[in-house]
């Protein structure tokens, strides 16, 4: 792992207007930098923009306002030709497989595709690489003449993450990869993405909202809501010594499978909000059980909780000059107690 | 004995005695009965329109080579109509007119109403509004109405018809393909498509176009069928082609005076000809939507 940065997110926006001039932010102001070879998890539940990150970043969608520099370069002024060739570089591995292959192209179409447009491979060049694509992800050749429908589910996530490493890119975007998957395969498809990682140096941009998985899977957490990201840091800190409320109560969600851990129990009322016209407040307000007056009356930034860890909650943080007390009333979260 | 082979075989049981199996079953077994049948009608369509090129038992054009008004017989198998012409001759004639008209519009029509289409349904904004809004303008006239305005205004003759006909047909063509190209614009494999270095008309035309088509295909049969009626409503109305010619809507306009006096032959078959090749088209559109779904493929 180097400091080299293979995506830099800078103040990335998407708004979507709606009907009656109202705006949907989706996305609103985000920053991230991912490094070679790293896993960096991008959490929220249904609704936070998660996705939608995804396809600003990868321009599937226009992002309305803030830069994206993939390699170094900016992505925002790519015309459609620079733009195709940028898919050399960066990839993504679709969450549900069943609607991200062509049911018209057998596996071996799908892996000549990437093959042939990206690397203006010759054809029997690209049989042997495909070849050894579907080998190198756990498939036989004989697979190779298969229709997606006659594919397992794994086995289509399998062609997918082939089709996703086949121009070799160094990152590579995880859209809930497992998330359609059986709980039995699951396992196998997260091993394969990490000894392909090690073994072809991929940057890893994983959106998921399976908390266990991501625990699993990366080397830096970024917790999202509602367009915003409320925390961001090294997994164990993040699973250990979560800041923001939200990510406290999200972990405070997920089944542990561990008997005598105490845990901390900070619940949030009610449903996700509403990323319609947000107002300018923090966006757990009316659900957070710490909320301040002082929460509603602007946007937190993101404030420093340690060495790389950063949360946008100036209540927890004890950094609100007048409800500093508050912090301290905040039980300890005990995952290390166990 | 193998231990996997008792399995294999009650998988194989069960799948076979599962509702859904038989259904399907079933239902492949009928279609491939319209689609027998309907390819057959117009094979022996095709095969006689063929065969009257280099082939027919009397000149059709020629007057007089019997009687008037001879009835089905030994001599003349269909009769003849009131300037003595041979029937047989005639209809195997009009298939010419009838069927070549009717194939040609129909590719014309399918292949420039699907490409507006897909570019429709894929680029959307202006370019959608544009050609939307282009359309409905000529679908805002009945088929026939616009039809006899036109071939009034240009002319008859065959080329002008085909010309019309293909016209009539683009908007239902453009309609269809711009519904099911947008409703897969955002599939994730229209997107994986243009990660793997597709440029967008090839995710539109390579990708999308194909998983498309089905329900445009299907269609063309219909369309087949209304364009044939048309073309022989033209002819009936004296619009389409000049009146000796031998075209079936033609032929009952020529023997429609004669069926009030008992001489019922001479509308009766041109009619029938009509009849069996849009039953034959109906035939093939119901197999052909079938056909296209890629599930059902191998």
């Amino acid at each position: 792992m180097s400091d080299y940065a293979v995506l830099q997110v800078d103040k990335l926006r998407k708004i979507f207007p709606l009907a009656g001039g109202r705006r949907l932010h989706a996305v609103d102001g985000i920053d991230l930098t991912l490094h070679a070879g790293e896993t960096l998890a991008l959490v929220g539940e249904s609704g936070s923009g998660k996705s939608t990150v995804a396809r600003c970043v990868t321009r599937l969608i226009e992002p309305t306002a803030g830069d994206v520099r993939i390699n170094g370069r900016s992505i925002r002024p790519l015309d459609s030709v620079a733009l195709a060739s940028l898919y050399r570089e960066v990839q993504m591995v679709f969450q549900d497989p069943n609607a991200s292959l062509n049911p018209r192209l057998s596996v071996r179409q799908v892996l000549h595709e990437p093959l042939r447009l990206h690397l203006a491979m010759p054809r029997d060049k690209r049989e042997a690489r495909a070849r050894a694509l579907v080998e190198l992800v756990g498939l036989a050749p004989a697979h190779l003449d298969r229709y997606p429908h006659e594919l397992s589910g794994g086995q289509r996530q399998r062609v997918g993450i082939a089709r996703a490493i086949a121009a070799e890119p160094n990152l590579v975007i995880l859209d809930e990869p497992t998330a359609s998957l059986d709980v039995s395969v699951r396992g196998q498809v997260l091993a394969l993405l990490r000894r392909l990682q090690r073994e072809l140096k991929l940057a890893y941009f994983f959106i998921s909202h399976d908390l266990p998985v991501v625990r699993h899977m990366a080397d830096r957490v970024a917790v999202m809501y509602l367009g915003r990201i409320v925390e961001i840091g090294p997994t164990a800190e993040i699973f250990e010594r979560p800041a923001h409320p939200y990510t406290r109560a999200l972990i405070a969600a997920a089944p542990i499978a561990q008997w005598g851990v105490k845990r901390d129990r900070l619940r949030l009322a009610g449903e996700i909000g509403s990323p319609v016209d947000p107002p300018d407040a923090c966006r757990l307000v009316g659900r957070c059980p710490l909320e301040q007056p002082s929460c509603r009356t602007a946007e937190p930034a993101l404030l420093t909780v340690a060495n790389g860890h950063q949360a946008a909650c100036p209540i927890t943080l004890g950094q609100s000059a007048t409800l500093g007390q508050s912090a301290l009333d905040r039980p300890m979260p005990s995952q290390t107690a166990a | 004995m193998k231990p996997l082979a008792p399995l294999e075989g009650l998988e194989l049981a069960e799948a076979a005695s599962a509702p859904g199996a038989t259904i399907r079953t079933r239902r492949r077994l009928r279609l491939s009965w319209s689609m027998r049948i309907g390819l057959g009608i117009l094979g022996v369509y095709v095969t006689v329109a063929m065969l009257s090129v280099f082939w027919t038992p009397y000149d059709p054009l020629a007057p007089g080579v019997g009687d008037s008004f001879l009835p089905p017989g030994q001599d003349f198998w269909l009769g003849t109509d009131r300037l003595g012409s041979d029937l047989l001759s005639r209809l195997m004639t009009g298939a010419q007119y009838d069927l070549g008209i009717t194939l040609v519009a129909v590719a014309v029509a399918l292949t420039l109403g699907t490409i507006l289409g897909v570019i429709a349904g894929y680029y959307g904004g202006v370019v959608d509004v544009v050609l939307l809004r282009g359309v409905e303008m000529f679908q805002a006239f009945p088929g026939l109405l616009f039809a006899m305005l036109i071939v009034k205004a240009v002319g008859p003759g065959v080329l002008n018809i085909i010309v019309v006909m293909s016209f009539i047909g683009i908007p239902d063509y453009l309609r269809l393909a711009r519904a099911e190209v947008q409703a897969r614009r955002n599939w994730p494999y229209a997107e994986a498509a243009r990660m793997v270095g597709n440029r967008a008309w090839q995710v539109a035309f390579l990708h999308l176009l194909p998983n498309s088509i089905g329900p445009v295909l299907a269609f063309t049969s219909i369309n087949a069928a209304f364009v044939a009626l048309i073309t022989a409503s033209l002819g009936f109305l004296g619009l389409g082609l000049s009146p000796n010619t031998p075209e079936w809507g033609n032929m009952i306009a020529r023997g429609q005076d004669a069926v009030m006096t008992g001489e019922w032959w001479i509308s009766f078959f041109p009619g029938l000809a009509i009849l069996g090749m849009t039953g034959a088209f109906y035939l093939l559109g119901d197999a052909i939507s079938d056909l296209t779904d890629p599930r059902r493929r191998r």
